[in-house]
């Protein structure tokens, strides 16, 4: 029998990306959206950045500037650059994926062409070291808007 | 289409050395399968290649499979039906599009397939790449492959599914991706889903790189964006048990 596989608390920790799956959502109406666009930028309600910030705070971050509600719609993808100072990058899921063919992947790749990812989860915040920031994969066509929060965090 | 390829895996390939990784994760990705001079002379082949069908399965029962040429003369409103049925998010049955040469289907209709086709399949299923695999496997069952060319070009995708087929006897199901420069962004990438239809892990198309994985297990492709510059040509299909 080989030894057992025994690590600190700390090394799980340190794993990025990570991504959690929050009680409560706010709900984010059409109105709150200041443009209609594949790329839709409006100022998210002081609620839901509430939300974020404990979750923050629960990673031992802290947001980083002012963050942005996206839309996607068929045919979108992609995710703003992260300011160049910035730590960490995370983004607030607020509407649901039934299925990876939908796209609007959150896909991480290591450089050697592997990767690994979530479809959207209403509810899920999902935290990035800069440096590794994710693609949101195109939308298919047919697929359901994909709405979220984007931002950058740093550390508290 | 080029004169037949003579295919030589990578002779410096140790397939024991990937035993233990596969038997624990189920799959493996194996780059430079074959030697430089295969590959390159296999890329020419694909690209080349002319008889692509287009292949549709919109749910059980609604396949369409017709010359490409076909497809596309077919009246404007009638492929308006086809996409719009693909555009169905709604479903979770198996859905697919692609171009694809069934080489080791038509073998079996008697039908006639070009040299460089016949060539590859002779090759898959010759005992330099079925040794390859039992011994990457440990799986002294591998006795043929299913082989088949596929292109996607943007739009084409496959919906999650596992391969399952008790009557075929599947054991593996094999992607030798054959495009020469892919970027990420074209989508196409080969995903294994978790229990919550998330990507546990994925490949992105890589020149030469061989995709083996156990069967069953919930795998998609991701559709080919608009992006992509060129088509994701592979060559695909299963390893079976002997009858």
């Amino acid at each position: 029998m080989g030894a057992p596989d025994v690590r600190l608390a700390e090394d799980a920790i340190a794993v990025w990306p990570r991504r959690e799956r929050l009680a409560v959502v706010p709900p984010v109406s059409d109105a709150s959206w200041k443009a209609v666009a594949a790329h839709a930028e409006a100022d998210p309600s002081r609620e839901l950045m509430v939300v974020v910030e404990r979750a923050l705070r629960r990673q031992g971050l802290r947001p980083d500037g002012e963050a942005r509600l996206l839309r996607h719609r068929a045919g979108g993808g992609g995710l703003p650059d992260l300011p160049a100072t910035a730590a960490f990058g995370f983004l607030l899921d607020l509407s649901d994926a039934r299925r990876v063919l939908d796209g609007g992947l959150l896909l991480f790749l290591d450089g050697t062409g592997r990767a690994t990812g979530w479809r959207a989860e209403a509810g899920a915040l999902t935290l990035w070291q800069a440096d590794q920031a994710p693609q949101l994969t195109e939308l298919a066509p047919g697929a359901p808007e994909r709405l979220s929060l984007f931002g950058a965090a740093r550390p508290l | 289409m080029t004169g037949s390829p003579s295919l030589r895996l990578d002779p410096s390939l140790r397939p024991e050395d990937y035993g233990a990784v596969f038997r624990q994760h189920g799959r493996l990705h194996v780059p430079g399968l074959l030697d430089p001079e295969s590959a390159a002379g296999l890329a020419r082949t694909l690209g080349a290649a002319s008889g692509w069908t287009r292949s549709v399965h919109l749910e059980e029962g609604r396949d369409i499979d017709i010359a490409v040429e076909a497809f596309d003369a077919l009246p404007a409103e009638e492929r308006a039906r086809v996409e719009e049925a693909l555009a169905d998010s709604s479903t979770d049955s198996l859905q697919y599009v692609f171009d694809t040469v069934r080489i080791s289907a038509e073998l079996r209709a008697g039908r006639e397939v070009a040299s460089a086709m016949r060539s590859l399949h002779d090759f898959i299923n010759g005992e330099s790449f079925l040794g390859f695999v039992r011994r990457l496997t440990g799986d002294d069952r591998c006795a043929f492959a299913d082989v088949m060319a596929t292109r996607y070009l943007p739009g084409h995708f496959l919906s999650a599914h596992g391969d399952e087929n008790p009557a075929e006897r599947r054991l593996y199901a094999y992607v030798l991706n054959m495009t020469p420069t892919w970027r990420a962004d074209w989508g196409g990438v080969l995903m294994f889903l978790d229990e919550d239809g998330h990507v546990a892990e994925g490949y992105v198309p890589a020149f030469n790189a061989l995709n083996i994985f156990r069967v069953p297990q919930t795998h998609a492709v991701s559709m080919v964006t608009r992006l992509a510059r060129v088509p994701r040509l592979s060559v695909t299909g299963w390893i079976h048990a002997g009858g």
